[in-house]
C-alpha cells in the first residue's frame, strides 16, 4: 500500500480555507484511472442517457448521410447509390451561392443586433425600478409564445389592404398607395422584416443569459473603478463587459447556431414569394422536400448545412477566443 | 366579376376576349383607392391554376400523359398576354407572390374587378358578404372561344396483391351512392362526378353557369409522372413571370421539370 505524505504540498487548505478531503494521504483504490470495468459499472445511469442521444440525435444523423448518398424517388423509394451526385446537384444549383451569402447575413446580422440590443436591455434590467418584476416577465413572453404565431400576426399585419401595420404607414403619410405597400411580396423587404422579427424571438434568451452574466459582475471592481476616476462608459466598457465573456460566449453560440437553423420565421413571411431570392439554406432544404419531395438532394444540402455550421463556429471558437479567462 | 366596379369604370359588357380584359380591366384600375381590375395570384399557392388559365386560353398546353411541354412556343401569347396585363397595371401590385386564398377575401371586401372563382366562391362570398354586387361569366379567352380550367380531385391507389379488391369496390359503392355522395358535394359547392349526383343537383341555382362551361374544359396531365414535378415547379417559378422575361420563366420550368 502506498502512501503519499506530503502534507507540504497542500497549502491551499490553510490559506482559503476550504477543507481538502483525506490531508495528504491518498487511498489506493480512489487513486488509480477509471477503467473499463467502472465504465460498464456505470451503464445503469448513463444507459437511458446515452439510448438517447445514440436514437435521437446520432441515428438521424447518419441515416441523413447515407441518403444524401443515394437516389430516393419522389414517394420515398431508395433506388440505390449514386455516389456524391447529390452533392454535385447542390453545388451546380444556380442559385446555391446567392442563397449561402444570404444565409450568413442572416446569421450575422441578426445575432449582432440581437447581442447588441440585449446588452442594453439587460442593463436597464439589473437596475433595481419600480415594476421591473413585471418588465422582466414582459420581456420572456416572446420566447414563451410561439415563433409561428408571432410571425403569423407580423405576417398578416404586413398584407397590403386590410393589413394593420400598412393601414398605419398609410395613415401617417409614409406611403402614398392606399392599398399599403407588399412587404412580403417582395424579397428584399421580406427578408428584412424576418430579420426583425427573428431579433424580436432571440432577445429574451440572450437578455436572460446576459443578465446572469452581470450577476455574476461583482461590485466591488465596479465599485474600484469608480473610485479610480472613471466614467460610466469607461467603467463598462473596460470592466463589465470583459467580465460578460463567460456569458456572451454561451448567448452568441446559441444564438449562431438557432438562428442558422431557423425555418418558419423566413418560410411565413417569404413563403409566397416565387423563386430563391429570399431563401437561406433551411428553406432551400423545406422547400426541396415539401415541394419537390427531393429527399436525396435535400439531405445532401442538410450535410452541407451541418459542416457550414460547424465551421462558422470553429472560426468564433478561434477568432474570439470566448473560454479564455479575463 | 364585381358589377359596382365594372359600372363605376364605364365597362358595358362583360369581357369575352384578352384584348377587352385588358381595357376593362385597365379602367377599372384608374378608378384608384386601392382598387385593381383584375386579381392575379401567380403566388406559391396556386401558380399553376392562373398559368393554366392564361397559357391554355392562347392556345397553349403543358403537355399530356406522355411528355410535359411547358416551353412549347405555343404557350408564348398566353406567357406574353400575362406580362401585358401586369406591365399596364391591370393587376392589383405585385401578382408575382400574391397566394389565390389571401386576394379573393379581397375581392370579396370589393376591391377587385374581375377574378378567375370557383364553385366554393360562390359560398364563400355568401357567408362573408352577401351585399356584394357580382355575377359569374366565363373566362375571358385570346379569340373568345369558350374554355375553363378543369380541376380535379383524384383517388389513386396501389397495385399490390388484389386481395382487397372486395373491400375497395364495397366502399366505392357506398362512397358514390347517392345519400351519401350528393350532401357531401353540396357541402363543399363541388360539381357532381355521377350521373345519380348530376340529377339530384341539376336545379341547383349557383352551380349552373359553372354547369355550362363545363363541356368546354381542359384538365391537368395528372396521368404524366412528371406532373408531381410540373406542378411544384409552377408553384416555385411562375411567379417570376413579373420580373422575368416570359420565355426564360417557362424554360427555368421546363429544366426543373426534366431534373425532377
Amino acid at each position: 500500500m502506498s502512501t503519499s505524505t506530503d502534507t507540504s504540498s497542500t497549502p491551499a487548505g490553510a490559506a482559503t480555507g476550504r477543507p481538502r478531503t483525506g490531508g495528504g494521504k491518498v487511498d489506493g483504490p480512489a487513486a488509480r484511472k477509471p477503467g473499463g470495468r467502472d465504465l460498464l459499472a456505470s451503464l445503469p445511469w448513463i444507459g437511458p442517457a446515452l439510448i438517447l442521444i445514440l436514437g435521437v440525435v446520432l441515428f438521424p444523423a447518419v441515416v441523413m448521410f447515407y441518403n444524401s448518398t443515394r437516389d430516393i424517388s419522389i414517394s420515398g423509394l431508395d433506388k440505390g447509390s449514386v455516389g456524391f451526385d447529390n452533392y454535385v446537384e447542390v453545388f451546380s444549383f444556380p442559385y446555391f451561392w446567392p442563397i449561402f451569402g444570404r444565409t450568413i447575413v442572416w446569421v450575422v446580422v441578426v445575432v449582432a443586433a440581437t447581442v447588441l440590443i440585449s446588452l442594453g436591455l439587460a442593463q436597464i434590467l439589473d437596475k433595481a425600478f419600480p415594476g421591473r418584476r413585471i418588465v422582466r416577465l414582459a420581456v420572456i413572453i416572446p420566447w414563451a409564445a410561439s415563433v409561428v404565431m408571432t410571425t403569423l400576426v407580423v405576417y398578416y399585419g404586413l398584407e397590403p389592404y386590410f393589413g394593420i401595420i400598412n393601414k398605419f404607414l398609410v395613415d401617417v403619410g409614409l406611403i402614398d398607395t392606399p392599398e399599403g405597400y407588399g412587404w412580403t411580396r417582395n424579397p428584399t423587404t421580406a427578408f428584412a422584416w424576418s430579420i426583425v422579427v427573428a431579433v424580436f424571438v432571440s432577445l429574451p434568451f440572450t437578455t436572460y443569459t446576459i443578465l446572469a452574466g452581470l450577476a455574476t459582475v461583482p461590485g466591488d471592481v465596479v465599485e474600484a473603478a469608480k473610485m479610480d476616476g472613471a466614467g460610466p462608459v469607461r467603467t463598462y466598457f473596460s470592466v463589465v463587459l470583459p467580465q460578460l465573456r463567460g456569458a456572451l460566449s454561451v448567448a452568441v453560440l446559441i444564438n449562431i447556431i438557432n438562428v442558422f437553423n431557423s425555418l418558419p420565421i423566413l418560410k411565413v413571411m417569404t413563403g409566397s414569394i416565387p423563386g430563391y431570392d429570399a431563401d437561406t439554406i433551411m428553406t432551400l432544404i423545406f422547400k426541396s422536400i415539401q415541394n419537390q419531395h427531393k429527399v436525396d438532394v435535400a439531405s445532401a444540402l442538410s450535410v452541407v448545412a451541418f459542416l457550414i455550421v460547424i465551421v462558422i463556429v470553429a472560426v468564433y471558437v478561434r477568432v474570439v477566443k470566448p473560454t479564455r479567462e479575463v | 366579376m364585381n358589377n359596382a366596379l365594372l359600372e363605376q369604370a364605364g365597362v358595358a359588357a362583360p369581357p369575352t376576349t384578352w384584348d377587352e380584359l385588358l381595357d376593362a380591366a385597365t379602367k377599372i384600375s384608374a378608378l384608384g383607392g386601392g382598387i385593381a381590375g383584375y386579381g392575379m395570384p401567380l403566388g406559391s399557392e396556386e401558380a399553376q391554376a392562373e398559368a393554366a388559365v392564361w397559357l391554355w386560353g392562347g392556345g397553349g398546353t403543358f403537355g399530356d400523359a406522355e411528355a410535359i411541354t411547358v416551353d412549347d412556343p405555343a404557350n408564348l401569347p398566353g406567357a406574353d398576354q400575362i406580362k401585358k396585363m401586369i406591365d399596364a397595371g391591370a393587376t392589383q401590385a405585385d401578382p408575382g407572390s400574391t397566394d389565390r386564398s389571401p386576394l379573393m377575401d379581397i375581392f370579396i371586401q370589393g376591391k377587385i374587378g374581375m377574378q378567375v372563382g370557383l364553385p366554393p366562391t360562390v359560398g364563400q362570398i355568401a357567408d362573408n358578404n352577401p351585399d356584394l354586387d357580382y355575377s359569374i361569366v366565363p373566362i375571358p379567352t385570346k379569340d373568345g372561344s369558350p374554355f375553363t380550367l378543369g380541376v380535379m380531385d383524384q383517388l389513386m391507389a396501389f397495385q399490390n396483391d388484389g386481395d382487397k379488391q372486395d373491400a375497395i369496390t364495397k366502399f366505392f359503392d357506398y362512397y358514390y351512392s347517392s345519400d351519401v355522395y350528393v350532401p357531401w358535394v353540396q357541402a363543399e359547392g363541388f360539381l357532381p362526378v355521377t350521373k345519380s349526383g348530376a340529377e339530384a343537383l341539376g336545379g341547383e341555382e349557383s352551380l349552373a353557369p359553372f354547369l355550362e362551361v363545363l363541356p368546354d374544359a381542359q384538365f391537368y396531365p395528372s396521368t404524366n409522372p412528371k406532373w408531381s414535378a410540373t406542378d411544384a415547379a409552377f408553384k416555385a417559378l411562375f411567379g417570376q413571370i413579373q420580373t422575368k422575361p416570359a420565355q426564360d420563366v417557362l424554360t427555368e420550368i421546363q429544366a426543373q421539370v426534366d431534373a425532377g
